[in-house]
C-alpha cells in the first residue's frame, strides 16, 4: 500500500534527481519494470545497464531519465529512505500503485497527484491511517494538508 | 517589467517556445516531457552563452536560480527572466515569495506544488506537451464556454466557497445533479 504524507517531514528525500545521481547502480535499469517504465515514461529503450537510448536524443545515461523515472527507480531499489513523489508526474502514478501492491512504501506529496478513478492509498498525516479510494476525497485532503498557512511545501 | 515576452531555446535535438505574459509563469506536467531539459538548457546558456551549442532567443536575460545563495542573487538580478526548477527547497518558502514581489523580473517556476504564498494566475500555468523534437505549451486550464455549461459534463464541481462561483455552478449543472463540496 501505498502510504502518503501531504506535506514535508525531515527524513524525506525531497529532491530526488540529485539523490539518484549520487546513489544509482547501473544496474538498476536492468530489470522488466524499469524498462516498462523508462519506455512508457522517457520512451527510451534500455540497451545495456547504464545505457539507454532515445530516437531523439541518442544514447544517454540514467543519471539523464526524467526525474519522475528516477524517483520510481529509487523507491524500487532503495527501500529505506522516503522520497518524495511530487517528482513524479500523474503518468507515474500506475507505477507508484504497483510498486506498493506487495509491501508498504511511505512517501511525501507536495501536491494532489492524480491517480485516476480506480485506486487505493492511505493518508497518513496526523497519525492516521486512512484508505482512500475516491478521488475527490483525496482532492480535499491534499488541499487541507498542502495549503494550510503553516506550511511552506 | 510588462508585456508579453517571447522566449525560446534550442538546440541540435530539440526546441522549446514560451510565451511568458505575466510575471508568474508556472510549468508543470508529466515526467518525461522536457522540463528538466528546458531548465538545464537555460543554465547551460547563462553560463556558456552561445559556445553552449544552444540557441536563446529571448530580449531579456535569462537565468536558472538555484542553491544556497539564491538571495543574492536575486537581488542583483533586474529585468531578467528567472527559471526555478522543481524540487528547488526554496520555492515554496515564505522568504522567496516575500522576496520577489517588488522585483522587475518574471518567473519562470517549474513545479507540480501548489504555491498559496505566490500570487499567480490560473492562465499562467501551463504544461509541457510531448511532441517530438518540438514540445508543446500549453494552458492546463481551460475557460469554460457557454456551450460548455449548457452541456455541462462533469460530474464534480469544487468550488471556495458558497458564494457567486456556487450559486453559478448549481444553476448550470440543474439537470445533472452532481455534488458540491465547498469549503465554508
Amino acid at each position: 500500500m501505498l502510504r502518503i504524507h501531504f506535506g514535508a517531514l525531515p527524513e524525506e528525500i525531497y529532491n530526488t534527481e540529485i539523490y539518484y545521481e549520487n546513489q544509482y547502480e547501473k544496474e538498476w535499469v536492468m530489470d522488466d519494470f524499469a524498462k516498462k517504465v523508462i519506455r512508457d515514461i522517457d520512451a527510451s529503450e534500455v540497451v545495456a545497464p547504464d545505457v539507454i537510448q532515445n530516437e531523439i536524443f541518442g544514447t544517454f545515461g540514467s543519471t539523464e531519465l526524467s526525474a519522475g523515472v528516477k524517483t520510481l527507480l529509487l523507491i524500487r531499489n532503495v527501500k529505506n529512505k522516503i522520497f518524495n513523489i511530487s517528482n513524479c508526474g500523474d503518468n507515474c502514478a500506475p507505477y507508484l500503485l504497483e510498486l506498493a501492491k506487495d509491501r508498504d512504501i511511505k512517501v511525501t506529496l507536495h501536491h494532489a497527484m492524480n491517480f485516476g478513478s480506480n485506486f487505493a492509498v492511505k493518508v497518513i498525516n496526523d497519525n492516521k491511517r486512512k484508505v482512500i479510494t475516491d478521488p475527490t476525497e483525496f482532492l480535499l485532503l491534499a488541499h487541507h494538508y498542502l495549503r494550510g498557512e503553516e506550511n511552506e511545501g | 517589467m510588462k508585456g508579453k515576452i517571447s522566449f525560446s531555446i534550442q538546440n541540435r535535438h530539440i526546441a522549446f517556445k514560451l510565451d511568458l505574459e505575466r510575471n508568474v509563469t508556472i510549468i508543470t506536467g508529466d515526467s518525461g516531457t522536457g522540463k528538466t531539459k528546458l531548465i538545464n538548457m537555460v543554465r547551460m546558456y547563462s553560463e556558456l552563452g552561445k559556445s553552449s551549442g544552444i540557441t536563446l532567443k529571448c530580449e531579456k536575460p535569462c537565468i536558472v536560480l538555484s542553491g544556497s545563495s539564491w538571495e543574492t542573487v536575486l537581488e542583483n538580478t533586474h529585468e531578467s527572466i528567472v527559471f526555478v526548477e522543481e524540487s528547488t527547497s526554496f520555492l515554496s518558502s515564505h522568504a522567496f515569495a516575500s522576496a520577489i514581489q517588488h522585483t522587475d523580473n518574471y518567473y519562470v517556476f517549474v513545479t507540480r506544488e501548489p504555491l498559496p504564498q505566490i500570487p499567480y494566475s490560473v492562465d499562467a500555468i501551463k504544461q509541457i506537451v510531448k511532441n517530438g523534437r518540438k514540445p508543446k505549451t500549453e494552458k492546463l486550464y481551460q475557460k469554460i464556454s457557454v456551450s460548455d455549461v449548457s452541456t455541462f459534463p462533469y460530474d464534480v464541481v469544487i468550488v471556495e466557497d458558497s458564494k457567486a462561483g456556487f450559486i453559478f455552478f448549481s444553476r448550470a449543472s440543474e439537470k445533472k445533479s452532481p455534488v458540491y463540496f465547498r469549503r465554508r
